[in-house]
């Protein structure tokens, strides 16, 4: 039974699968292209602001960047980790310590080996070696990790958050003091944000377009039946973990490079939580939801944090007292859990129009439900569905 | 140098703080499925209203900060968990780390995020001699509260009625409201005892130390949730004992290890964390599994 | 007519997993619903104990129709509710708190009411009618054997002073002569005035002590008119004309 192009499938058809028709590559692409678009779009409209808005855009640029790695774990696997701020600051510390010119590297990290100190890396050699570092990491951390799900994983990742502050904090080598490392060259411009992003945004859709995606996902939906597929869920855990560590990490040495400074108590819960509030108020499940809710929360917080100030925005002049921008977000987290657990994108990426030749957007209520086992349906389905057949 | 006995108190002292904790939290997780991360806040605003009022009669001022406990628990349940009944674990998850630092903030907001003194309780820094050994009157009351108040939970869990169901409901909550258990009374009262174990808590904390920052739930929340974690999210009992463990093998760290920073000592715990939730994600005292694994 | 459903539909999303069927059960008379597994036997007992009425399901599961006892509307209601109105469930599995003990099960069932009668005579009615509870009342529950599990499940429903008494599956995992053993008790109870409504796999047994059977097959039920005659019961349950029962 053909199914007309643009008409949603009605209950009894959804048991059967469809026929596919073959699709273009701007509709197979169109997740990625469109996030590029907007975020590239974006850049250019606030290119020429004032410095403040510059710096702002950077830092929501950066924190898209590792809210992305994030999803690349966390929305393909279903499991929760509240310890990807740590992968960061891996990245952070070694992208920024290596560019720290080799003058003042001795005198402020008198605890660093001599081949390490002697040189220094300019932004993007740093910031490489900084993901691979971060990806190494994140796989010896996955080994144990990826056994665990649900609860079992948000409280390890969680306890692993807090081993990683306290090392962060006490390694003399990172730090003379136990503060701040400070002489980070700060050259993370605008485009150097931009182009971060871009690559991440790649990795993470080739990601999800992979066949580990896939099985990953797969797993999310219904461990028992995709084990019962063959589909080893700790080993695509793992090799979806160190991925998303490298792109974190990555994130972390443009972060660094942002602000010059590298300090333990960036990376600690407060920044774990507004990642991942931004991820699930995006949608936790999607891609496109990473990139809109750091815009969308972004946005939130700059406009409070603005208020704060007492600069004022626009005719609004409010005097609010400091990190109330914090609670604000939490609101925003809270009532989206409740009203709108999905998210903003509803865990769906952005589609081509059927106008231009795409398959439009798919009915999420057929998809969610296919996904719930039950002896009427036939075999779950992945949510999103990135086209491969 | 301490005696043998001196670290015995510390570790019952401490224990019992931490049992609290952890009944406290496997309570709530019982009953709702909820790691209420949010009970850090359960502690740290008592603990900034007894810096409030400490001028008043101390009796007055415990009863504020308990009372206070209390209803910020019975408004979590109300506003922020009651929506979310029935969603899944790592929801409710990220729902009370929201709640959480919400609170937070809204403290550091009003109150700035330096921290503060109180002199709440320095009274009882004197020691008393008996047996030949000097025991600070902080510790003396500290261990009394704690043990009073865990043994008449106890008490209220083992032998009334009340009690019994609210066990009933921990096990399987939608089988006790099949037999006729209220199932939204349970939950209510399952979050005020979370809210009295955390404000008891917090009068021992202030006492103890005299410095409060907005942050001053969250080591003696991790610790509970360590505590629970060991002794089985699921069981009451192994929660308490869990506490109690703690408190003994923190004392043994400070100890053993050597006196460099005291925070290897809370990374070692946390990795303990992680090995009890590989290798007997039950806990070490529950029976069945309440983490799943892969 | 004590127990009236008119057109019950129980959704999951897009699955529905039981499409309108109607049934009564009177006071005294055991109606019992047999069929393949998966086809709604079990969701049909919980949305009448009120399980999957709860808000908290949150649009997960939807429910139509109408759900009367003694004319009252159940459907909607929560399950506390349900059970005060006088409708217990046994449900599948047993569910006995395992940790707690015997005497502190019975407690939990025995607290929840708003009368709270003679605890006394009714201790020891229970304990002459389920005798190995009697000599196990300090015992954890988990401890039990699968037939003692059973008998303190029942027990358990009994003392919330129900009008309906519903079991799921009964016999799930119980040798046939503790299957006998539980059958028998039940039959007792529906004498003594209750109305059950049996869900069993156990077909020909379930069959047997019914007053009606009913069979559910894909969300939908068709009264199986038998008798007491086994192969005509066995006939109609595959839905065939005859069988030869050597």
């Amino acid at each position: 039974m053909s199914v007309a192009a643009g008409v949603t499938p009605s209950k009894e058809e959804v048991k059967r699968p469809r026929p596919r028709r073959p699709r273009g590559v701007l509709d197979q692409a169109w997740p990625f292209l469109s996030l590029v678009g907007i975020v590239v779009l974006l850049t250019l409209v606030l290119g020429n602001a004032s410095g403040e808005i510059i710096t702002y855009l950077i830092q929501a640029l950066v924190t898209m960047i590792v809210t992305i790695g994030l999803y690349v774990f966390v929305g393909n696997s279903g499991v929760l980790s509240l310890g990807h701020a740590g992968l960061m600051a891996v990245g952070a510390y070694v992208g920024g310590i290596m560019s720290i010119p080799v003058i003042q590297k001795s005198t402020l990290l008198p605890a660093l080996p001599h081949f390490l100190s002697s040189t220094a890396l300019s932004l993007w050699p740093a910031a490489l070696l900084a993901a691979v570092v971060a990806g190494v990491v994140g796989y010896l951390v996955s080994i144990p990790i990826s056994r665990l799900s649900g609860l079992g994983a948000a409280v390890a990742t969680l306890a692993l958050l807090q081993i990683s502050q306290v090392v962060l904090i006490n390694w003399h080598v990172l730090s003379s003091d136990g503060g701040a490392t400070p002489g980070v060259p700060v050259d993370t411009t605008t485009w150097a944000a931009v182009i971060g992003v871009v690559i991440a945004l790649a990795i993470a859709y080739l990601y999800q377009r992979s066949a580990s995606g896939i099985r990953l996902r797969a797993s999310r939906e219904d461990p028992v039946a995709a084990r019962s597929l063959g589909i080893n869920i700790p080993r695509e855990r793992r090799r979806a973990f160190t991925i998303s560590a490298a792109v974190a990490g990555l994130g972390g040495a443009l972060y660094a490079h942002s602000v010059g400074t590298v300090s333990a108590a960036d990376f600690f819960i407060a920044t774990g939580f507004l990642q991942l509030a931004m991820l699930v108020v995006g949608g936790i499940n999607s891609l496109a939801g990473a990139v809109s809710g750091v815009l969308a929360i972004s946005l939130i917080t700059d406009f409070f944090v603005q208020l704060e100030n007492g600069q004022g925005v626009g005719p609004l002049k409010v005097n609010l007292p400091n990190g109330i921008e914090t609670a604000i977000v939490s609101l925003l987290l809270l009532l989206i859990l409740i009203k709108r657990p999905a998210g903003l994108t509803k865990g769906q990426e952005f589609r081509l129009p059927k106008r231009l030749g795409g398959r439009g957007a798919l009915a999420d209520a057929e998809l969610e439900a296919s996904a719930i086992s039950s002896t009427d349906v036939a075999v779950a389905t992945p949510t999103d569905d990135p086209g491969v057949a | 140098m301490k005696t043998v006995i001196q670290y015995a108190i510390d570790a019952i002292s401490s224990g019992g703080l931490y049992a609290l904790l952890a009944l406290g939290l496997s309570m709530t997780f019982g009953i709702s499925r909820i790691v209420n991360l949010a009970q850090s806040e359960l502690i740290m605003v008592p603990a900034y209203l007894i810096m409030v009022t400490a001028p008043w009669a101390a009796p007055l001022v415990i009863l504020v900060a308990i009372v206070s406990g209390i209803v910020l628990a019975l408004l979590m349940e109300r506003f922020a968990f009651r929506p979310l009944r029935g969603a899944d674990e790592t929801t409710l998850l990220v729902a009370s780390f929201a709640v959480s630092l919400g609170i937070q903030s809204v403290v550091e907001a009003a109150a700035g995020d330096k921290a503060k003194g109180t002199d709440f309780g320095g009274g009882l820094n004197n020691g008393i001699h008996f047996l030949g050994l000097t025991v600070a009157k902080l510790d003396v009351v500290e261990i009394g509260i704690t043990l009073v108040l865990l043994l008449s939970l106890l008490y209220f869990l083992k032998r009334t009625t009340l009690g019994v169901q609210l066990r009933a409901a921990a096990i399987d909550f939608d089988m006790a409201e099949l037999l006729g258990v209220r199932s939204q009374r349970v939950i209510m009262l399952a979050f005020a005892i979370s809210g009295v174990a955390a404000s008891v808590t917090a009068i021992v904390v202030v006492a103890q130390t005299g410095s409060l920052t907005p942050t001053l739930g969250v080591q003696p929340l991790l610790v509970g949730v360590v505590a629970v974690v060991v002794g089985g999210l699921e069981s009451l009992g192994g929660a308490v004992v869990g506490g109690f463990l703690l408190g003994i093998v923190s004392v043994v760290l400070s100890v053993t290890l050597p006196q460099g920073p005291l925070q290897y000592q809370d990374a070692l715990l946390y990795l303990i964390v992680i090995i009890v939730l590989l290798v007997r994600p039950q806990g070490l005292f529950a029976r069945g599994s309440a983490l799943e694994r892969v | 007519m004590l127990l009236e459903v008119q057109d019950l539909t129980v959704s999951y999303g897009p699955v529905r997993a039981v499409r309108g069927i109607s049934l009564s059960v009177d006071a005294g008379e055991i109606v019992t619903i047999v069929g393949p597994n998966g086809a709604g036997k079990s969701s049909t007992l919980m949305t009448i104990a009120g399980e999957k009425c709860r808000p908290a399901k949150r649009g997960q599961v939807q429910v139509g129709g109408s759900i009367l006892l003694d004319g009252e509307r159940l459907l909607g209601q929560s399950a506390d509710r349900i059970v005060r109105r006088g409708v217990s469930i046994v449900p599948e599995g047993r569910r006995i708190f395992a940790t707690l003990t015997v005497g502190e099960n019975l407690m939990v069932a025995r607290a929840a009411r708003r009368d709270r009668g003679d605890a006394e005579r009714e201790m020891r009615d229970l304990i002459e009618r389920f005798p190995a509870l009697g000599t196990s009342l300090h015992r954890p529950a988990g401890h039990l054997s699968g037939g003692q599990q059973q008998q303190l499940a029942i027990a358990r429903a009994l003392l919330t002073k129900p009008r309906l008494l519903l079991l799921d599956e009964p016999s799930l995992g119980l040798a046939p002569m503790v299957v006998e053993e539980v059958f028998e008790i039940i039959q007792e109870l529906r004498d003594s005035g209750l109305a059950i409504l049996l869900l069993e796999q156990n077909a020909l047994q379930a069959m047997e002590i019914a007053n009606r059977s009913e069979l559910l097959r894909n969300g939908r039920l068709e009264e199986i008119d038998s008798g007491r005659d086994g192969q005509k019961m066995l006939a109609a349950y595959f839905g065939i004309e005859a069988v030869k029962v050597p």
